[in-house]
């Protein structure tokens, strides 16, 4: 079997799983509870808290547990339109955003009657930031902008985007950073709020992160409890919260060794793929290593994808969140206006444990299934 | 401007004499321990300065920080070049360049007496080259950019800020003190006031199980972990209370229970001070805040140790005090809210002018001093340290 589809999600690590087990035997308590066993487990939660903080520069209040990246947008931008309404109804984001984002903006522009606007990328993932200053009136209260795309690994230039928007107070500026954290470093420093997910780096499902910074107000999504400084009602899922916090701390400690060796991976099929007949690379070469975009032209990727899978390759089309719409790639559309193009595309994303002679048998394969599968028009 | 490097002067300190050595070594530590959330950072020290290579670091966060070193004089933002003077020339112009002043003047203090231009022709060539290439004029009385330059043996330094420090001593070079805690705002406060003079302390928390609940304990430790960032290892001595804190509801006049208390706390605190060498009880009170507090609640409860009692907040006002503990991040957990053995059993009138021998009258009723010995004896002793090690599952 080879597995070419981290950035859908990760295996465990071990590490990971024994740690994970041995915790939960012992501490099952709720956190919320007054006695001992209840007072531990809070204790290790700011412990996590402390941990993860410690990691961006941040305050521990400035870090919000939530049950993963789609949650931690939907907050963001809810929480954020919800409480400053009466200040603006106008957003900002961009057509290379996650599901996550891009529908929540969708519900708030059908059901609550905001307005979204889109700041256009350019093939590297750069915005420039003069068009995006035009963009601001006294209507915009957000911008969101991913920080790598899920479905091509471009890099986008949000630093560079916050720093220019500390001109604005008014305007309050979201990163998801659910492709990036744990596999590259990140500056926080002029992000008002930065989504993330712990299975993304070989942690568990089902629990992510908000970091938010203290001057930012968000109205909840789930009431009915204190937790998360009222911010999110719920039984604190204090193991998965202890193992993502020690998956980032082994993430942090292994970065370069990771990323040098994934960039070789991302190099090797690269170059592979340029020497084949009938390919576009989507991806960009300043991007993220972790994830490479291409398209097969005049085959639909999905038949792709099954071909692959009944040779135990798996990969995907697109995010795993939006792959069961039709297989046109919104986002390939967009970068290269190219419906071909996008209805063809395929997306290898890596993690340290693939190989060379995983690429090796992949091209091969993908050279086996070019010669026998039907192109469509 | 593109900051490279820390540039910290010891001030005052370096008059110290024979201390010095000691006095450095720790305050170096002290800033080692203080900044340990900043990722690479590199450190260097030498006689007269500390020097820390930024590498990219957050400069406003690491301010904050060092703000709250004692022993600190000063610091400024630098940037390192070689000795070269053409290199400073062109830091220098940089700076000029991207200041919005009009008007400058040099400063340079040539630590390196081998360079071969001294100071006064280094301030000639550099103003000269700034002149030339911008609009900025000189005034040497007045100049809004004060750019200055260090020459020192391993480079030269250009910078144009300096920030005073709180000053004070580096700690651990003054003698132990006992802190009475109790887990509000004020009591944190004081022990990093006292870690300011150079001083360290132990503390000392009375808890009242099951009136007061282990999550008070934990509030307790959590602020001290706090506090080891000033000093690195505080031991605490919890005092089982509850006992104790009966017989006096017991003996006495409701009105009269926080003063008892207060002389009760007083006692132990000077038994445990005795026994473990400290020469000050220390605490956060702060004349006429409560009942308690009154300066003649304070002369009756001070009556019963023969300690000096150090109360560094004596005439700080509430808000200042929050202000403090916001800055050194005890805040949040202070308000944390769980009973102390203070807030239980709160008379409804305490009094406020407490008589002597009222006190008296009724701690005549029963058998304090064994209680009191139970109290010392019976002490849980923890020391809290300074981790930056990490917990199994973390």
């Amino acid at each position: 079997m080879i597995y070419f589809d981290y950035a859908a999600t990760s295996f465990v690590e071990d590490e990971i799983l024994d740690s994970y087990y041995k915790f939960l035997k012992e501490n099952f308590a709720n956190a919320n509870s007054l006695h001992h066993l209840g007072v531990v487990n809070a204790s290790y939660l700011e412990k996590a808290r402390n941990q993860i903080a410690s990691f961006f520069g941040l305050n521990s209040k400035e870090v919000i547990f939530t049950s993963g990246a789609s949650e931690s947008n939907n907050l963001s931008l809810k929480g954020i339109a919800f409480k400053y309404q009466n200040r603006g109804k106008t957003i900002i984001t961009t057509r290379l955003e996650h599901s996550s984002i891009s529908q929540t903006l969708e519900q708030l522009e059908r059901c609550f009657g905001f307005n979204i606007k889109y700041i256009d990328v350019d093939k590297e993932g750069k915005i420039d930031l003069k068009s995006l200053e035009k963009m601001i009136d006294n209507d915009v209260i957000l911008v969101t902008i991913c920080a790598v795309v899920s479905e091509t690994g471009h890099r986008l230039n949000v630093e560079e985007v916050g720093k220019m928007l500390k001109n604005y107070p008014k305007v309050f500026f979201h990163v998801d950073a659910t492709q990036l954290i744990g596999k590259m470093p990140l500056n926080v420093e002029n992000m008002d709020l930065v989504s993330f997910s712990a299975h993304k780096f070989y942690s568990l499902k089902g629990v992510g992160c908000l970091l938010k910074k203290q001057n930012v107000a968000l109205e909840p999504l789930i009431n009915g409890g204190e937790q998360e400084d009222g911010l999110r009602a719920g039984t604190s899922n204090v193991g998965a919260i202890m193992m993502m916090s020690k998956s980032l701390r082994i993430a942090y400690l292994k970065m370069n060794e990771r990323y040098s060796y994934v960039k070789k991976l991302f190099d090797y099929l690269y170059e592979q793929l340029s020497l084949l007949e009938g390919i576009e690379i989507n991806s960009s070469l300043n991007g993220s290593p972790y994830i490479l975009n291409f398209s097969v032209l005049g085959y639909r990727n999905e038949v792709l994808l099954n071909e692959f899978s009944s040779k135990e390759i798996y990969l995907s089309s697109k995010s795993a969140c939006s792959s069961k719409d039709k297989g046109l790639s919104n986002i390939v559309k967009y970068l290269y206006c190219d419906n071909k193009r996008a209805l063809s595309s395929l997306r290898v994303s890596f993690s340290y444990r693939n190989t060379i002679e995983e690429i090796d048998i992949f091209i091969k394969n993908l050279n086996e299934i070019m010669k026998y599968v039907k192109k469509v028009n | 401007m593109e900051y490279t490097h820390i540039l910290i002067r010891y001030g005052e300190l370096t008059t110290k004499g024979k201390n010095r050595k000691t006095f450095i070594a720790t305050l170096y530590e002290n800033i080692k321990r203080k900044l340990y959330m900043f990722k690479n950072l590199e450190y260097e020290k030498n006689y007269d300065r500390i020097f820390i290579k930024l590498n990219g670091n957050d400069i406003e966060k690491i301010k904050k920080e060092l703000n709250l070193i004692s022993g600190l004089y000063s610091y400024s933002f630098v940037v390192k070049v070689e000795n070269d003077l053409e290199k400073i020339k062109e830091v220098a112009l940089k700076f000029a360049l991207e200041s919005n002043n009009k008007t400058f003047k040099i400063k340079t203090h040539r630590n390196d007496k081998s360079f071969p231009y001294v100071s006064d022709t280094i301030n000639r060539e550099v103003a000269g080259h700034i002149l030339k290439n911008s609009n900025l004029k000189v005034d040497v009385h007045n100049p809004s950019l004060l750019l200055q330059i260090e020459v020192r043996p391993e480079g030269s330094y250009v910078f144009d800020n300096a920030f005073k420090g709180i000053g004070g001593y580096p700690l651990g070079v003054g003698g132990e003190a006992l802190l009475m805690l109790s887990g509000g705002i004020d009591s944190p406060v004081a022990g990093f006031m006292i870690n300011k003079r150079g001083l360290t302390y132990q503390a000392i928390h009375f808890a009242s199980p099951p009136y007061t609940s282990e999550a008070a304990i934990d509030k307790v430790k959590d602020l001290l972990k706090k506090l080891t960032v000033f000093q690195k290892e505080i031991k605490l001595h919890i005092i089982p209370f509850t006992e104790l804190q009966v017989a006096i509801y017991d003996n006495a006049n409701e009105s009269y229970a926080i003063t008892l208390m207060r002389r009760m706390m007083y006692r132990i605190a000077s038994m445990v001070a005795s026994e473990e060498k400290c020469l000050a009880i220390v605490n956060g009170e702060s004349i006429g805040q409560v009942a308690s507090q009154t300066l003649e609640s304070i002369n009756t409860i001070n009556e019963v140790t023969s300690l000096p009692v150090i109360r560094p907040l004596a005439c700080f006002d509430k808000l200042d005090i929050i202000e403090i503990s916001k800055m050194i991040d005890t805040y949040d957990i202070s308000i944390r809210p769980y009973q102390d053995c203070c807030t239980i059993f709160e008379p409804k009138n305490p009094v406020t002018k407490p008589r002597i021998d009222r006190c008296e009258e009724y701690e005549a009723k029963f058998d304090y001093l064994s209680l009191i010995e139970k109290c010392v004896k019976n002490r849980e002793i923890i020391k809290i340290k300074f981790e930056e090690e990490i917990d199994e599952f973390l």
